[in-house]
């Protein structure tokens, strides 16, 4: 028996507090049965991606909603403090029109506004990062053992999220290791072309010199962030897995499987072509406020859908893939 | 290890591909002998100019050392009234020699984004002078100031009034590496304030004394006109642009290359020569005849070459119909290297500048390119031509072709069209007012001489941007047509002088047929010039019956009447203005039926620094704009100068809602 056949079906699985429901598990006897499946191509992490959307809709539009209400609870204030600000002033109707005077001059006549912005959005997104910690452990558990039932979803995200808030907590503070070098690379690259990027007159000239640069610290970050990934997954399968040692064997898949990375391309791919098509659609503004908020919505709504699969799909090849850590085998 | 090796290999693909990139093709290669030019240098008819500074110069460019090793003669007239017993000399180089010069200790080394290098420095060196045919004097030259940017030469003889002398030298220049308008990067190299150059005698006849100043940083050049015919031999791989026309060229058998120019009615001499340009080349029309128009740039800058072509011309036409019509025959528009763009990049000389602005993030309808080339062409008339002093009275150059340079960019692109991309748009005027600083923040008035300035900010702030609003709403105040006669009047009356600040205002106050004194003084005479107006106050009432007691004794009566909610509507509104300078403007009024009103306050300073506008109409006042077309720059106050009576939260929301989106972004690619 492989370390990978010892693993499913052990208990494992679980999480250590507040465990799924009794009872059988329609999805049980497939969970199992992942592990003495051959070695899964794209096409079968693409489907398991898919297969995750249309069986958790619902755990997919909730997380989305936290997502939601957190920016939109960020973009409320920031409205508020534009309203305080500028709400008397026509000028900034012109501002928001394009007038590309008036908009300085609406900011220069209210020092620290900008700033006051920047950090707000800053804080939104850091809190959403926190939060995020608790909210992958859970997905990542739903995943691994498949509940059918709507209130075993939810125990089973709850529990798994926060029992394992603090192994990602610390998974985090290990990550910065690399994290760091990736850093450095980038940074190092970045001074490399720097003038090269600073003299580009053609978006062509611009994107190579900048791929040039920062080609190395994107490949390391594209690396590090897959073994990141990889990394909780484990975490959560493996109660007890110390951190550090899960970003060990994160690394190790991603360096025994490309289908790994080129998963994670994908992903990134999808991530900005959508992102991309976004900013084509909505540059000179001419749409409504309404049909704005709707294509800006969408937008993130499929790209959240695409990160939801990519998370799928990794439990479907760390199952299949990642042995059980030797501590544990008897 | 099977996946991780292939990343790894990848790994090492963008330092590969670098050293592709890098690889350099470039090859130096014999440059075709160019083509001598046959048009005079000055082709306005009737006589030239009085010459009061001609130079003869011979200069070879060693290009590996950028090293220029040259002899000139000056043939100075004296035009005072007062004999001149010493010749000053600016070696404007020496600025670039060390760090104890007045200019790098005033700029600390870096200028305009450039940094002076610590490696190579730039300096001058006067080998031998010769007064007439006289012997070598140069060891009685003495270095006059705190520098050696000013060589001062005693004269034997004193030179009297009307009578000419000639001076030779011989010299060697080291160029700097590019700062400050000068110098070289790489194979390029700009050639600019490089040869001793004679001072300007200045003053009331009789009493005329030198004005020859050390150079500083935030100043410019100051000269005489003349006539300069000027040799350059350089490789005969590199193509060369100079002040002036081309009148003979002939290779040498050593691989070099000689090149003569001769410019006519010109102060300065600049030029350019580098292995790599490429050259195009249009014409502009003046009532003199043809002008030939010639971009220079380096290959990968091809794409912004016909901007700075079609600017260059259009400038021309534009400031020959508005001033006086351009008299030479060529202009050159050099587009330095991008790598040299800070240190070379926008500068002006008689008939060749350099240009700049060439970025990825200047795409066609971002104007900046242009306006550059605008920019330096125009000063072939706000200091080629009204040959103004730059050192003392920057803003006369500077701040005047600032404010001509909009009149281009305005009939070139529209009045909000400088930029209009992506959906982002802006005219000139509106733009300029928001560069540098605030203007209430500026300690400095625009008129001062340039190094007296505080620092280079309130420079930059006072002599370009505010006096280009300044003049702007002059020109509003008292009428465009009107304004563009006067200015004409000015140009035609000193072209070829050296006017000064009570010169223009002379003629303009003779023009507009009016005492430019209510502008004059708080504009260009008190710091942080600009009119900060405000809405003070809208109020409004339902017309009514007036209410209370009237009448006496028998005759009192109590009128009581509740005033209708609604209906016609007695409305005041109050507008101040917290700057210094007053300026005649429109006031926008909105009533809530959509009904406009337009009032003016034109008190010209007279009055208090307030005014209050009574008005009745069908419907409450919403919305209050002071200068609600923009059409005058000097009024600051951003947003403060229009109040809407109920908030509008739509462009708030619109604003949001935008930013919420890139927070998601920023979530997704942090969290989950």
């Amino acid at each position: 028996m492989t370390a990978e056949n010892e693993f499913f079906g052990s208990e494992d699985l679980r999480p250590p507090t507040g465990g799924p429901p009794s009872g059988p598990d329609p999805d049980e006897s497939q969970a199992v049965n992942r592990s003495t499946m051959p070695r899964p191509g794209l096409p079968a992490l693409l489907r398991a991606g898919l297969r995750g959307l249309r069986r958790y809709p619902g755990l997919a539009a909730t997380l989305y909603l936290v997502q939601v209400a957190l920016s939109a609870g960020a973009a409320l204030v920031a409205m508020m403090m534009l309203v305080a600000a500028f709400g008397e002033r026509p000028l900034f109707d012109r501002a928001m029109d394009g007038d590309l005077a008036a908009l300085i001059a609406c900011f220069r006549g209210e020092p620290g506004l900008a700033l006051g912005l920047f950090w707000i959005a800053a804080s939104a997104v850091l809190l959403y990062s926190v939060v995020s910690w608790f909210l992958t452990a859970g997905l990542v558990a739903v995943f691994l053992d498949v509940p059918s039932r709507r209130r075993e979803v939810a125990r089973w995200f709850g529990s798994a999220g926060a029992s394992n808030f603090f192994p990602f907590v610390r998974l985090a503070l290990w990550s910065a290791l690399p994290c760091a070098v990736v850093l450095g690379v980038a940074g190092v690259g970045f001074v490399w072309v720097r003038d090269r990027v600073d003299n580009a007159l053609t978006m062509r000239g611009w994107l190579e010199a900048l791929a040039i640069g920062l080609s190395p610290g994107l490949l390391l970050h594209w690396i590090v962030s897959t073994a990141i990934d990889y990394a909780r997954i484990d975490l959560v399968r493996h109660p007890g897995l110390s951190s550090l040692r899960a970003l060990m064997r994160g690394f190790r898949l991603v360096a025994r499987h490309r289908l790994a990375l080129v998963h994670t391309l994908l992903y990134g791919v999808v991530f900005i072509g959508v992102t991309a098509l976004y900013d084509w659609m909505t540059v000179g503004g001419a749409m409504s406020l309404l049909g704005l908020v709707v294509v800006r919505q969408i937008s993130s709504l499929v790209r959240f859908a695409a990160h939801f699969g990519l998370i799928a799909g990794q439990v479907e090849l760390g199952c299949t893939t990642m042995g059980t850590p030797l501590a544990r085998r008897r | 290890m099977s996946g991780l090796m292939p990343a790894l290999r990848f790994l090492l693909l963008g330092p590969a591909l670098a050293l592709v990139a890098c690889r350099g093709d470039v090859r130096r290669e014999v440059q075709p002998l160019p083509r001598v030019d046959t048009r005079p240098a000055f082709q306005r008819p009737g006589p030239p100019p009085p010459a009061v500074a001609s130079y003869r110069i011979e200069a070879a460019l060693d290009a590996d050392k950028h090293f220029i090793t040259a002899s000139q003669t000056l043939t100075w007239r004296n035009t005072g009234k007062s004999p001149v017993r010493e010749l000053p000399f600016h070696l404007y180089l020496n600025a670039f020699k060390n760090e104890t010069s007045v200019f790098m200790r005033e700029s600390r080394g870096v200028m305009r984004g450039a940094r002076a290098s610590k490696r190579n420095w730039g300096w001058i060196e006067v080998k031998t002078i010769r007064v007439g045919d006289g012997a070598d004097v140069a060891a009685r030259a003495r270095f006059s100031g705190p520098d050696e940017t000013v060589l001062e030469l005693p004269l034997e003889h004193p030179v009297a009034p009307g009578a000419t002398v000639q001076v030779s030298m011989t010299f060697d220049a080291q160029l700097p590496e590019v700062f400050a308008r000068t110098g070289f990067k790489g194979e390029f190299n700009m050639i600019g304030q490089w040869f001793p150059k004679v001072g300007v005698r200045v003053g009331e006849a009789g009493h005329e004394v030198w004005h020859c100043e050390p150079f500083h940083a935030r100043s410019e050049f100051f000269a005489d006109f003349g006539n300069y015919d000027v040799t350059l031999t350089v490789p005969d791989t590199h193509v060369v642009a100079a002040t002036g026309m081309l009148v003979k060229v002939r290779d040498n058998p050593d691989a070099t290359r000689t090149l003569v120019y001769r410019a006519e009615a010109v102060h300065d001499f600049a030029w350019m020569a580098d292995p790599y340009v490429e050259t195009i080349s249009g014409a502009a029309r003046t009532r003199w005849g043809e002008v030939e128009v010639r971009v220079y740039f380096r290959p990968e800058q091809r794409d912004f070459a016909p901007r700075h072509l079609a600017a260059g011309i259009a400038t021309i036409e534009q400031f020959s119909a508005r001033f006086v019509a351009y008299p030479w025959a060529r202009m050159s528009i050099i587009d330095p290297p991008m790598d040299a763009e800070d240190g070379a990049g926008g500068m002006e000389y008689p008939t060749l500048v350099t240009t700049g602005g060439d970025a990825l993030i200047h795409p066609e309808g971002v104007h900046f390119p242009e306006f550059v080339t605008v920019h330096e062409v125009g000063h072939n008339w706000f200091q080629g031509m009204l040959a103004t002093n730059e050192v003392d009275e920057a803003w006369l150059d500077e701040g005047m072709n600032q404010y001509a340079d909009g009149l281009v960019m305005d009939a070139l692109y529209g009045e909000n069209g400088t930029i209009d991309w992506g959906g982002l748009w802006a005219g000139y005027y509106a733009l300029n007012a928001q560069f540098g600083d605030e203007f209430r923040a500026v300690p400095d008035p625009i008129a001062r001489r340039s190094y007296e300035f505080v620092d280079a900010p309130s420079y930059g702030t006072a002599t370009y941007v505010i006096t280009a609003s300044a003049m702007r709403t002059l020109e509003k105040a008292v009428g465009s047509e009107r304004f563009a006669a006067a200015l004409r009047a000015y140009a035609e009356k000193h072209a070829f002088t050296h006017p000064t600040e009570a010169d223009l205002r002379r003629v303009l106050e003779h023009e507009l047929g009016q005492d430019l004194g209510w502008f004059w003084q708080p504009a260009l005479h008190q710091p942080g010039a600009e009119a900060d107006l405000r809405v003070r106050t809208v109020r409004c009432r339902v017309k009514h019956e007036p209410q209370g007691v009237f009448g006496r004794g028998g005759q009192r009566k109590l009128v009581d009447t509740e005033p209708p909610d609604s209906g016609p509507q007695r409305c005041e509104v109050v507008i101040e203005n917290l700057g210094p300078v007053a300026v005649p403007v429109d006031v926008e009024i909105t009533t809530a039926d959509g009904t406009v009103v337009r009032k003016r306050w034109d008190d010209r300073g007279q009055g208090p620094r307030w005014s209050r506008f009574e008005l009745e109409v069908a419907d409450r006042v919403v919305q209050v704009v002071i200068d609600p077309d923009g059409l005058v720059p000097l009024v600051q106050g951003g947003a403060r100068r229009g109040l809407r009576v109920v908030p509008e939260r739509e462009p708030s929301a619109r604003a949001a809602t935008h930013g919420q989106f890139w927070m998601q972004t920023a979530m997704q690619v942090l969290g989950l």
